[in-house]
């Protein structure tokens, strides 16, 4: 249903009329092998621990997960009503998938899975996110994480 | 997302995004991007199946290793969860004549869900079901957000209670079976007194006259493909 030709109209419109402004000065790091890969994960599901304060609509910082936090303590809390929700219902990793990434760290195929994972609130307006993106950036490569897998919903 | 791995890549991280939208990957051009085919809300892809999950990770890091400039691949294989379960049979609602007597009929899957899954994603109103229950259906007798009985706002606390109804239909609609999304979604949306009585709200609101809920109307409650 994310092929624009499978969506409905008012949602084809709406995908196609959302502002994606370029970013300047775009960057391009040159190739690593995968096994010198620390991997960390983004997902934008606005996720949150059960328990803990809700993400507001416009939240522009992240949350961070560590490994202690397991996924039966995860929800979406994302203001947005367009997107599918059962499959996180039924398996976390089809959205937060660092149970699969563990598994490529576990057989070599990475150096390692980051043991924070994070995530905003994808509605939020892009620039407003981005003093978190470079603190977010500054925080993992002080833990030797060099690699980040982004995921929206 | 996409934005955002531009300013990781600017930092020094290698990036790459696993995106639904294609449109969007084009117009913000990433460091690396795989689109995958699959619907808003999985991007990894059918649930459960790891064997699937991990081809699509797998061909998104490989990226890291193989781009030599911006790029975008895409994913080459459908999500097999996109297609109908024959075998699936809508959980039974009756003639629910509330969302609370709705839920009465409901809750022995939705906690048979619980137990198979061994977990729950109901909770973001950190309230009790019934009590969300119960504020759903002042909401839709009054035709306004009932009296928050929460830390939040009678609109947030609507929204929440929304949410957390909905992931509970949807838990319960999982409970047996490997339905489709659109199984899951049509059944909630044109089966169900709660999605019916969401639509009715939705409609309702717009035609309120109220400019606040005619703008939570038009957006908040019902996703586009059953807005009509």
């Amino acid at each position: 249903m994310a092929r624009l030709t499978d969506s409905v109209d008012s949602e084809r419109q709406y995908l196609e009329s959302l502002e994606c402004n370029a970013i300047d000065n775009p960057a391009f790091n040159p190739p690593q092998p995968l096994t010198d890969c620390k991997v960390a994960l983004i997902s934008s599901a606005g996720l949150m621990r059960r328990g803990d304060a809700n993400v507001p609509a416009n939240a522009a910082d992240y949350r961070s997960f560590g490994n202690a936090i397991i996924d039966a303590e995860l929800m979406i809390n994302h203001v947005s009503v367009n997107f599918d929700r059962s499959a996180f219902a039924e398996d976390v990793n089809t959205v937060f998938p660092r149970e699969l990434l563990q598994s490529l760290d576990d057989d070599g195929t990475i150096a390692g899975a980051s043991d924070e994972h994070y995530s905003f609130m994808g509605a939020t307006a892009p620039e407003r996110l981005q003093p978190h993106a470079e603190q977010l950036a500054a925080h993992l490569l002080a833990r030797d994480v060099n690699t980040v897998c982004l995921l929206p919903v | 997302m996409s934005a955002l791995a531009h300013w990781l890549e600017q930092a020094g991280l290698h990036t790459v995004v696993i995106g639904l939208v294609r449109l969007h990957l084009e117009k913000m051009q990433p460091p690396r991007a795989l689109w995958v085919p699959f619907e808003l809300g999985r991007p990894l892809g059918p649930p459960t199946d790891r064997t699937f999950q991990r081809q699509v990770m797998l061909q998104a890091l490989s990226m890291i290793e193989t781009a030599t400039a911006p790029a975008i691949e895409d994913f080459a294989a459908d999500d097999p969860r996109s297609l109908a379960d024959p075998t699936w049979l809508a959980p039974h609602t009756g003639d629910a004549k509330s969302v609370a007597d709705e839920l009465r009929q409901l809750a022995p899957v939705v906690e048979a869900f619980a137990r198979k899954a061994g977990r729950s994603s109901v909770g973001v109103a950190g309230l009790e079901l019934p009590l969300c229950a119960r504020i759903i259906d002042q909401t839709i007798a009054n035709r306004k957000p009932a009296t928050s009985q929460s830390q939040h706002s009678d609109m947030l606390q609507f929204r929440y209670a929304c949410d957390d109804l909905k992931m509970a239909w949807s838990e319960a609609a999982l409970a047996s079976g490997k339905p489709s999304s659109r199984q899951v979604h049509d059944w909630f949306w044109l089966q169900t007194h709660l999605g019916q009585s969401l639509r009715q709200l939705r409609a309702d609101w717009l035609d309120s006259g109220d400019e606040k809920l005619a703008g939570i109307g038009a957006r908040f409650i019902v996703p586009h493909r059953w807005r009509v």
